[in-house]
């Protein structure tokens, strides 16, 4: 990816085309005025190690002096170490303290939903507890704004949900963790495809994505392959194929944004629908959709909406997930060894000849994927 | 000072003078269309597509040479691997070494020449230790060290003469010598002291003018090999010091020097924040098995709820005691020569 411009390169560029005058130029310098370098990593690191580990023992500390047989004063314990974190990151002004603050609002979530957990009993403490986390999370969000606490909460209370969801992984309703997953992939990509929103929530959106890849991870420890099942005629649920529907539909949108809202390629033409690389790609999106676990596809759709997106994390993330998920298909297809080696060696190919075919398709490149493009067209202008 | 103009503008910074009324609407589309870079969907989309046929094909023709590997002649087994390794070799001559693709050549070229001492000593059998492996391994790579001049191939030679060291003192146990009677003791001592060597040759190197050597992951790397493999001795006298062997102390010693050498060095002689950072780090580990040793197992007999306080105020000062040292002595780097810095960062 091109590196991004600076500020001053955008604010100049903004000046140029008088969307920005001199007194909003003083303004936006006087805001972005030099300012202390922050610590390096290695004490940022130190901190965050110091802060963590004396949270821990202090937390050890008052749960054994103070709540040795009150069990019951866990929630109550659980909220003011909350409310005290919550405080101390509002006034404090040093890195440390905020680390503190971030360990103390830890414990204060675990204490609180084990507190829960405590004054409620059978199926009601699995939802009293789901409820809480999401709950805490929301509010959280709200009142506590640091982006590792806020991608951190909303995780955690989506696996408290994915947990919930799991309890019954026998009775096979495996399907109501794929809706799960898909719902957090929608909102991954609704608030990775919109500026405004990934602007404000950047940390939820990582959240989302990374719940969804943990709950697909986990799902594929004992799921079975439902397009194979439906395949060979046996009955399935018909919520097993509506993770890959969502996913599908995600993959075609993502195709849409990529080809329209943020800069295309030069190559693609106004009306995107009448690319051929677009059709291409919903063809492909679509075979995925059918053939491969969901986990592939969507950790394939992380990689394109970071990429997209310029989220570099993001694109890592869904490239270390679509690695996993790829591993995980290729070792739990049911045939032997000989079998396996030529599947993969099939599918290699496959994707080899694609590889081959989509470069020569290219125009203008002569077949040379690394050869600068040239345009059909000029670039379509919002 | 840090000039956030000169930070590469993002789309939250962009959101973050909009919603501050510094930018308006017209302005604030235009920023966005201006910050987000061209995606070149083609040449990503056809990467992906190579890397990813390449993986799955060559996994497959693995899982296909290990299925038939039984009913494969000893030629055929030998003379393939060295097969490979010509390969590369020539592949990497070929590319030229200064290519990204000649030294991946080359660096695959000398992982697969271990392949081949390893698939020779399984055919023939000859009964060497495993050290003798990674030792001989090391040896014919040498030639490829010197002429790649990549520091990835250096990393590698190290590593194996690493492993080499590890294995000999496991074939050859309770060896008696000097203070240090058994392998544990005298793996730990030739890994810093080989460690050592190492870091102090890449150092001399660099000041030579080597620049393949002047990645700072590589002086990270060997600070914290030579740092680490004392601390486990000298951690282990300040648990048990009751079960203290001579050798033992003599580690402790030799760990206390390292450190004291390592702050002078990447203190005054070639600055380096990170390499600090390392022994400040280390000393802090080592102080808090100290201090907890003296909370639950000192003169006090405190009971254990009240050690857990102290040791939440112990660990409280030490890393934040050392942080702003580290972070004061930064302060003092940057305000430091140049020149040096420039030289050794």
């Amino acid at each position: 990816m091109r590196e991004r411009p600076t500020m001053r390169a955008l604010l100049d560029h903004l000046r140029s085309r008088g969307l920005l005058n001199d007194d909003g130029m003083a303004a936006i310098a006087k805001k972005l005025a030099p300012q202390e370098p922050p610590p390096p990593a290695f004490v940022r690191v130190l901190v965050v190690l110091g802060a963590w580990f004396s949270a821990t023992f202090f937390t050890v500390f008052i749960l054994a002096t103070f709540f040795r047989n009150q069990q019951e004063n866990s929630l109550a314990m659980g909220v003011g170490y909350l409310a005290g974190a919550t405080l101390l990151h509002r006034v404090a002004r040093h890195f440390f303290f905020h680390q503190v603050a971030l360990a103390l609002l830890v414990a204060g979530f675990i204490l609180a939903l084990v507190g829960v957990g405590e004054q409620t009993s059978g199926a009601l403490e699995r939802d009293a507890v789901t409820a809480t986390a999401i709950a805490l999370a929301a509010a959280l969000y709200v009142l506590y704004p640091d982006d590792l606490q806020r991608f951190m909460m909303p995780l955690a209370a989506a696996g408290v949900a994915a947990i919930t969801l799991m309890d019954h992984p026998s009775d096979g309703q495996l399907w109501r963790l794929d809706v799960y997953a898909g719902l957090e992939l929608a909102a991954t990509v609704l608030i990775f495809t919109n500026v405004r929103l990934r602007a404000r929530f950047l940390p939820l959106g990582y959240a989302m994505a990374a719940g969804a890849l943990l709950a697909l991870a986990t799902h594929a420890v004992w799921r079975e392959e439902a397009i194979l099942r439906w395949l060979f005629g046996t009955n399935i649920a018909p919520f097993f194929l509506l993770l890959r529907l969502l996913a599908v539909a995600a993959g075609i949108w993502l195709i849409r944004w990529a080809a329209c809202d943020i800069r295309p390629e030069p190559g693609l033409n106004n009306a995107w629908w009448r690319s051929k690389t677009v059709w291409a790609a919903v063809c492909a999106i679509l075979l995925l959709g059918v053939l491969v676990p969901p986990g592939v596809l969507i950790a394939l759709l992380l990689m394109v909406l970071g990429r997209g997106s310029a989220e570099r994390r993001l694109e890592a993330l869904g490239a270390v997930a679509f690695a996993g998920f790829l591993v995980d298909l290729y070792y739990n297809v049911d045939v032997g060894f000989l079998e396996k080696s030529l599947v993969l060696i099939a599918s290699g190919v496959t994707t080899l000849c694609a590889w081959w075919v989509f470069t020569r398709s290219l125009p203008g490149k002569g077949g040379d994927p690394c050869a600068p493009s040239t345009p059909a067209s000029p670039l379509p202008q919002p | 000072m840090v000039d956030l103009m000169e930070n590469q503008a993002s789309p939250e910074a962009v959101e973050e003078l909009h919603r501050h009324g510094l930018l308006s609407a017209a302005a604030r589309d235009a920023a966005h269309r201006f910050v987000r870079p061209p995606i070149d969907w083609s040449r990503w989309l056809s990467r992906w597509l190579l890397a990813t046929g390449a993986v799955l094909t060559l996994a497959g023709l693995i899982c296909l040479v290990a299925y038939n590997w039984n009913d494969l002649g000893t030629v055929l087994k030998l003379g393939g691997a060295q097969l490979l390794v010509l390969a590369c070799a020539l592949g990497a001559w070929r590319a030229g070494l200064d290519r990204f693709l000649g030294k991946i050549l080359l660096t695959s070229a000398g992982v697969l020449v271990g392949i081949a001492l390893a698939l020779y000593g399984q055919v023939y059998q000859t009964g060497a230790d495993t050290y003798e492996l990674f030792l001989g391994w090391a040896v014919l790579l040498f030639g490829w060290v010197l002429v790649g001049r990549l520091a990835a191939l250096w990393y590698l030679w190290l590593v194996l003469l690493n492993l080499a060291v590890c294995f000999y003192w496991e074939a050859h146990p309770r060896t008696s010598f000097f203070l240090l009677p058994d392998e544990e003791a005298l793996t730990a001592v030739s890994l810093a002291v080989l460690n050592a060597l190492a870091l102090a040759a890449r150092e001399r190197a660099v000041v030579r003018g080597v620049a393949f050597l002047g990645e700072r992951w590589l002086r990270m790397v060997l600070v914290l090999a030579v740092l680490g493999t004392l601390f486990v001795p000298s951690a282990m006298l300040v648990v048990e010091p009751s079960r203290a062997e001579a050798w033992m102390y003599a580690c402790a010693g030799v760990h206390l020097a390292a450190m004291v050498a390592g702050y002078h060095v990447y203190r005054r002689v070639w600055p380096d924040i990170g390499a600090l950072g390392l022994c400040t780090l280390d000393f802090s580990l080592l102080m808090i098995f100290v201090l907890g040793k003296l909370v639950f197992d000192g003169p006090v007999d405190l009971p254990w709820e009240l050690g857990m306080l102290a040791m939440a105020i112990t660990v409280l000062a030490v890393f934040s005691g050392t942080a702003l040292w580290l972070r004061n002595v930064h302060r003092a780097m940057r305000q430091g020569t140049p020149a040096v810095e420039a030289r050794h960062a």
